[in-house]
């Protein structure tokens, strides 16, 4: 390539390959957006699903996952692939599946597309640094992106407060975290996850009470932050009436891919800080309770309120908190000692929960979107008998939701078999326990939709209020088939989707 | 034959895609595919009946082929004297079933369809020797059995679905924390952990004893095996079910339509009483004889507490239901001795109340489908209208209530001796059973069938030829194995006395 650019320069480029694809498909969609104006929806939107496409096939460059920095603060390493092709999978999914949504048609101008992909953009280089600066800017470039996208249908009353209520719980949850980030700085003199470790466990050593008590008030400060991004309980408040209220397309954005950049980062952290190799096992054992405890408050909290729920987005939005809870019982194993066993069975596990919690939400969303759209069904109410008009969608999300339960034939049996195998290994037997029959709690609001889709109504066709069709609508939908496809294929061939997931462990 | 049980269990999906291709206004069509598609594993179930070589007590044809490497699980199936008999029954039923549900009007495709994945499902159970395979077949099972309930069920159905499925899956959770423990055991030092017959293996030489997972092998005061065991009994007693489990039975059996209550009560309480005898007898017999007593006991109470609540009945139907928990309580009395003859009785029971119990569902069905209700004391004198009808509700009640000469006799009997040799105050208290099952059965015979006819009847058609197509194969076996047992017992019998022989 051109000479003003050294060799150097240019691998720690192409290690960013990705995101550089992500900026470029960005600026294209914002000068068409420019020249045609309104006219340039689809292309715009077209411009957006080729340039994921290409942030995609970016990955499999083989400088991309060495482990070689780049710039010094990206970690470039098998683990951020792994997230990495998660998030701009989804995002391309979710711009296809976007043309299901008519909500976003009403008021849209065509900077959606471009702001999508600039949440993309943030969530990709937050999961692929360790470094604090790095983490906080690109964690703010995802946040802000998302409270302007929650807010984007202008003239709904929930999507602006739903904006607001975003905005005001983040900041403050930002501001938290920028402070922990800070107390770690001048404990350690270092941005340095690794180094940062290294220097609490000698602060902690030296078994002074302030250094301790910074120590202590650091975490919390940090994983306050953190818990806010994916949703645990209690720092969950915003997320029911901000997946409510947001347009489906940024709800399904915020439940799969700005989750698992928020697990991304916290895996990291907990991995580079409190895992590291002059670890505390005096510390690493409180930390450990607690994450379990949080584990099992989360995903009860979570599935028991989602019971009481009959807005179909708010049901997934609790159901997605109960999610939270569950990966968060890898974390647990994680920490449940200091044995370099436990830790990657741990990781292993949460990430592989989270590959198959990716599939199945993004599915049942896709799903909820083309039938909210096609028949303006909101509440569970409304969808009853529309799986008698709409055979093929409702079957499809009865497959996602079957998966969300984690029953076979889904891959979410494989990833709460997973989490439980994980979690009996290392002796958790009663985050076990809870995790199982929380599976039970979840089948009656999970099928509370599959009820109304099925058996309720008077089986009678109900007339689509608006008709889908096109080359667009038909390939969205093609979309979810390919993710029903593969929710049950990977039940029963996931030798490849384990293998990546242990290969790409930190 | 090698690929028999293959073919068994997949050829049902060979029908689903036929109806797949079928639009659904075809409903004729539709309905024959179901039939033809069902009647493929039956005459296959047949050639294995015919087969299967009754002296060898272990697993014949058994295929086995690496499936997933990353946990050394194995698509592995095969059968013994235990489960022929039972997959026998699955395929009869399940032919029968398109055509006791042929008046089935709204979504005749989707019914179908149902209908052959849950054959595919339970079929799969009694074949799988490998834990995933079979908890993946436990599971697959309930999704099509919560929609048949539920899209084509009575006025409560979507409460008994959710009831029904509720109650099964917190079962069966349980039931994959103790899978999930024996894989943890063994995962380090054998190829492949889930594999049924290794693990049976393993368990009698000792080599599990849950050390490597906890500590000394103890759990909260309790050795790790018996856990293990109360975990998958659990699963299975809910199944079963026993008392005080049952509750969703009524209500599932109650609200299904006809040829679904016979497929419930027909076979899938067999699964619960399956599990029990493979896995909780015949994997953990050193556990399982602590727990004899109470395995009797709660036996003894479903005989009793069944039988009771049958006779206060009103609704036809119901009371068939409650007689079938009333039924199954022999088969945990029998199963509890591990005597010959009460292993022996409790398998036979367990194929006798298949056949006896569709029956009945199946008649209970034929008064609703003219009537529109099943209140037993608004019929009377039905024998005088409809005396074909009549006569075999009297021939399916006799061969439920253990008429000698009926195959219900042999099979009660069987568990009677047997379970007198280890229990004989709960066996002689078991015989009251007896007499009420009886009492219950003829009162109810003659509330509906004898007396003055009730003048709105008048007019009630007598069984028609479909009708006698669906009850006659059923009334057969009923009478059948009554006065030829060994028939049914010389396939079982090499099994039982294998699984006998554990406990000496």
């Amino acid at each position: 390539m051109s000479s003003w650019l050294s060799p150097e320069m240019l691998t720690d480029l192409t290690a960013i390959g990705p995101e550089v694809r992500l900026v470029v498909a960005i600026v294209c969609a914002i000068i068409v957006d420019l020249v045609f104006g309104r006219r340039g929806r689809v292309a715009v939107t077209v411009i957006g699903i080729v340039g994921t496409g290409f942030a995609l096939a970016a990955l499999f460059d083989p400088v991309v996952g060495t482990g070689e920095r780049a710039f010094g603060v990206i970690t470039n390493d098998g683990y951020s692939c792994f997230f990495r092709s998660l998030i701009i999978g989804g995002t391309g999914v979710l711009l296809l599946q976007t043309l299901l949504f008519r909500g976003a048609e009403d008021s849209t101008r065509n900077e959606f597309v471009p702001m999508f992909l600039g949440t993309a953009l943030g969530a990709c280089l937050l999961v692929n640094t360790d470094n604090l600066i790095m983490l906080l800017l690109s964690m703010e470039l995802l946040s802000l992106n998302s409270y302007l996208l929650a807010g984007w249908q202008r003239k709904e009353r929930r999507s602006s407060e739903a904006a607001l209520k975003y905005l005001v719980y983040g900041a403050v949850a930002s501001a938290l975290m920028t402070f922990g980030f800070s107390l770690l700085y001048g404990l350690s003199g270092s941005f340095n996850m690794a180094e940062i470790g290294q220097a609490l466990s000698q602060a902690w050593a030296a078994d002074s009470y302030n250094a301790q008590m910074a120590v202590m008030l650091a975490s919390i400060l940090v994983f306050v932050g953190i818990g806010f991004k994916v949703a645990i309980v209690p720092f969950h408040f915003w997320a029911p009436d901000v997946y409510e209220g947001a347009p489906t397309p940024v709800t399904t954005f915020l439940a799969v891919a700005s989750k698992a950049a928020g697990f991304a980062v916290l895996l990291r952290f907990i991995h580079g800080v409190y895992l590291g190799e002059a670890v505390n096992p005096d510390w690493v054992e409180r930390l450990g309770f607690v994450v379990a405890a949080m584990s099992a408050i989360t995903m009860t909290y979570g599935n028991v309120t989602a019971i009481l729920q009959r807005n179909v987005k708010r049901l997934l939005a609790y159901s997605s908190i109960a999610h939270a809870g569950y990966l968060l019982m890898g974390v647990a194993v994680m920490t449940s000692g200091t044995t370099v066993d436990a830790v990657e069975v741990g990781m292993d596990a949460t990430l592989f929960y989270m590959a198959t919690y990716y599939l199945g939400t993004l599915g049942a969303f896709g799903c909820v979107m083309s039938l909210s759209n096609r028949f303006g069904a909101e509440d569970t109410e409304d969808y009853a008998g529309l799986g008698w008009s709409a055979p093929w969608t409702s079957s499809f999300l009865v497959v996602f939701l079957v998966s969300l339960v984690g029953l076979p034939p889904t891959v979410g049996f494989v990833g709460k078999l997973w989490l439980i195998t994980a979690s009996v290994d290392v002796g958790l037997y009663w985050l076990a326990v809870v995790a199982v029959l929380n599976a039970v709690v979840a089948l009656c609001y999970y099928f509370k939709i599959v009820r109304a889709l099925f058996l309720r109504g008077d089986h009678e066709e109900r007339v689509a209020g608006f008709k889908l069709s096109g080359v667009m609508p038909t390939l969205a939908h093609g979309s979810l088939l390919v993710l029903a496809v593969a929710v049950v294929y990977y039940c029963f061939g996931f030798d490849d989707l384990a293998g990546w997931v242990s290969s790409s462990l930190l | 034959m090698d690929h028999i049980l293959t073919l068994i269990t997949f050829s049902p999906l060979l029908g689903c895609l036929a109806i797949l291709l079928v639009p659904s206004e075809k409903k004729d069509v539709l309905r024959t595919i179901a039939c033809a598609a069902t009647a493929i594993p039956l005459i296959l179930a047949t050639m294995l009946w015919i087969d299967f070589d009754t002296a060898e007590a272990g697993y014949q044809y058994v295929q086995q082929v690496d499936w997933i490497e990353t946990l050394g699980v194995q698509y592995s199936i095969g059968v013994d004297g235990l489960s022929v008999p039972l997959i026998w029954l699955t395929a009869l039923l399940l032919f029968l079933a398109p055509f006791a549900s042929w008046n089935i009007e709204k979504g005749v495709k989707g019914f179908m369809l149902l209908l052959l994945l849950l054959e595919m499902g339970i079929l799969g159970v009694f074949m799988s020797l490998d834990f995933f395979l079979f908890y993946c077949f436990w599971e697959i099972m309930l999704l099509p059995m919560y929609f048949l309930i539920g899209i084509w069920g009575g006025k409560r159905r979507e409460y008994a679905a959710m009831k029904f499925f509720l109650y099964t899956l917190a079962g069966s959770v349980l039931m994959l924390l103790a899978i999930v423990a024996l894989y943890l055991c063994v995962k380090d030092s054998v190829e492949h952990p889930f594999s049924i017959p290794m693990l049976t293996q393993l368990v009698a030489d000792g080599t599990i004893t849950g050390s490597n997972l906890v500590n000394g092998g103890v759990l909260f005061g309790w050795p790790f095996l018996k856990w293990v065991f109360v975990f998958f009994f659990i699963a299975f007693a809910i199944k079963v079910p026993i008392v005080p489990f049952h509750t969703w039975l009524p209500d599932a059996h109650v609200e299904a339509p006809t040829s679904i209550s016979m497929v419930l009560a027909g076979i899938l309480l067999k699964l619960g009483c399956y599990g029990i005898l493979r896995i909780n007898l015949g994997m953990f017999p050193e556990v399982a004889i602590n727990f004899a007593t109470i395995g009797a006991v709660i036996g003894l109470v479903s005989i009793l507490y069944g039988a009771f609540v049958a006779m206060a009945q009103t609704d036809f139907k119901r009371m068939v239901a409650y007689s079938s928990v009333s039924h199954m309580g022999y088969v945990l009395l029998g199963a509890s001795a591990f005597t010959s003859q009460g292993l022996n009785g409790a398998a036979m029971q367990m194929f006798t109340h298949g056949t006896s119990s569709a029956l009945l569902f199946l008649l209970v069905g034929v008064a609703y489908d003219r009537a529109h209700h099943r209140e037993i004391e608004g019929f009377g004198g039905l024998a005088n209208v409809a005396p074909v009808y009549t006569g075999i509700t009297t021939l399916g009640f006799f061969a439920a209530l253990g008429l000698p000469g009926m195959s219900g006799f042999v099979s009660e009997v069987l568990v009677l001796i047997g379970a007198w040799q280890v229990f004989p105050v709960m066996t002689s208290l078991a015989v009251i059973g007896i007499v009420i099952t009886a009492a219950f059965l003829l009162w109810t015979l003659q509330r509906v069938f004898l007396g003055p006819l009730n003048e709105k009847y008048k007019d009630f058609p007598d069984v028609t030829s479909r009708e006698v197509f669906t009850l006659a194969p059923l009334a057969i076996l009923c009478v059948l194995l009554g006065v030829a047992p060994m028939l049914l017992l010389g396939h079982m019998s090499a099994t039982m006395e294998s699984i006998r022989l554990l406990f000496i």
